[in-house]
């Protein structure tokens, strides 16, 4: 039974020191060391051993699992309300992602035009009937009215035919037949002509935003 | 293998995995009586206590490139061994939940003085075993490896004030277990 005349103060530290005093009590005995048995050493090298032939490197596996973590399934548990709130805010996110994007795009417009139309290339297939022709060859601005560098093939019906790939804007052009009568220069009947200071007739193709297929047949000359 | 051995923890850690398998040797040399006591008061018994702690020490080798501050590798251990003992703790919980025992032996077995120093402490051990896990391994962390609340705050995870609680809780369940043997 406790003594009411004792102040709360010197109660509570009473109990204080009989519970260190207890704890010490029962503490000792259990802080007597222990120690493994004489094989343990060994046997825990033995199972290192096994693991280390098993593939199990330390450091090896990390990034295996990383691979596993990501292509392991989940079941994401969430309540309908996280949910719908997810969806909201993948929208959100969306619209207001395609809206930087818009702006990002008109800020850049005309550069992105002017670049377009500089790198697009257009694929001009060029054909000339001419069956007393042996060769033909296609000069123009777009090779330095060099003869050789683009050969048409011979097709049917006495039809040569190159496909080259040009750049988009105006270019000069001719054909150079070879033929028992030698060479010829021959300019496309079909497209514009203009003539040099030489009184040689060239043809012209414009090139834009189109494919435009160029179709010859041999000059009346 | 001489300046690994004298070399500290980091070293050896480094060493292992670089490829060197026996370097760990060394770390199980330095640190294999380290937590005996540990595991001993935790789990009751001693042979239980080496099949956690060798377990302990196949899983600190195969995560040891998980290990932070090598030249911390004890505490780390000490993490591990703490872990495995509590794993292995309520495995065998569940295990003895299924045997029928002897009630009498349970709440009155502690009350036939006089006891012997090997039987008194046999007797702790038993209240200790019948502890709640968490309070039994708060209490054996504080008062019988004599770590402060920081140091276990860094091995267990927890808040220190849950730490004081389950300590607390720990020594008036004691107490009352052991009335009869320390009145």
């Amino acid at each position: 039974m406790k003594d009411a005349n004792i102040p709360n103060e010197d109660r509570a530290a009473q109990n204080d020191s009989d519970d260190l005093r207890f704890v010490e009590r029962i503490a000792l005995p259990l802080r007597q060391p222990e120690q493994v048995d004489i094989t343990f050493e060994a046997r825990v090298m033995s199972a290192v051993h096994a693991e280390a032939r098993a593939g199990s490197v330390p450091g090896a596996r990390a990034r295996p699992r990383l691979i596993e973590w990501w292509l392991k399934p989940r079941v994401l548990r969430t309540t309908p309300l996280i949910g719908v709130a997810a969806a909201a805010a993948l929208i959100v996110f969306t619209l207001l992602a395609s809206q930087t994007i818009r702006n990002f795009i008109g800020q850049q417009n005309g550069a992105v035009v002017n670049a377009g139309r500089a790198q697009t290339v257009h694929v001009v297939r060029f054909v000339l009937v001419d069956p007393t022709a042996r060769s033909v060859s296609l000069v123009g601005d777009f090779n330095g009215w060099t003869k050789g560098v683009h050969r048409l093939d011979a097709g049917a019906g006495g039809a040569w035919v190159v496909s080259i790939p040009l750049t988009p804007g105006r270019h000069e052009y001719a054909f150079i037949v070879e033929g028992d009568e030698g060479e010829r220069w021959v300019a496309d009947p079909y497209a514009a002509r203009v003539r040099d200071e030489f009184d040689t007739e060239s043809s012209i193709i414009m090139l834009g935003n189109t494919v435009r297929r160029a179709v010859t047949t041999p000059s009346a000359s | 293998m001489t300046w690994l051995a004298e070399g500290p923890d980091g070293r050896v850690v480094a060493a292992v995995l670089a490829g060197n398998v026996d370097a760990f040797g060394l770390l199980v040399a330095r640190y294999r009586d380290a937590y005996t006591r540990f595991a001993v008061r935790m789990l009751g018994d001693a042979e239980d206590a080496d099949d956690a702690l060798q377990m302990a020490f196949v899983r600190a080798y195969r995560k040891l490139d998980r290990c932070r501050d090598p030249d911390r590798f004890g505490a780390w251990l000490y993490q591990i061994v703490i872990n495995e003992c509590r794993t292995f703790s309520s495995r065998r919980n569940r295990r003895e939940r299924r045997l029928v025992r002897d009630p009498d032996q349970v709440e009155h077995g502690t009350r036939n003085p006089p006891l012997v120093d090997e039987d008194l402490r046999a007797e702790i051990q038993s209240a200790l075993d019948r502890l709640d896990p968490g309070q039994r391994e708060a209490f054996i962390l504080k008062h019988v490896e004599q770590l402060s609340y920081d140091e276990m705050t860094e091995l267990t995870g927890l808040g220190e004030s849950a730490l004081k609680m389950r300590v607390m809780r720990a020594c008036a369940r004691l107490r009352e277990m052991l009335a009869g043997v320390h009145p």
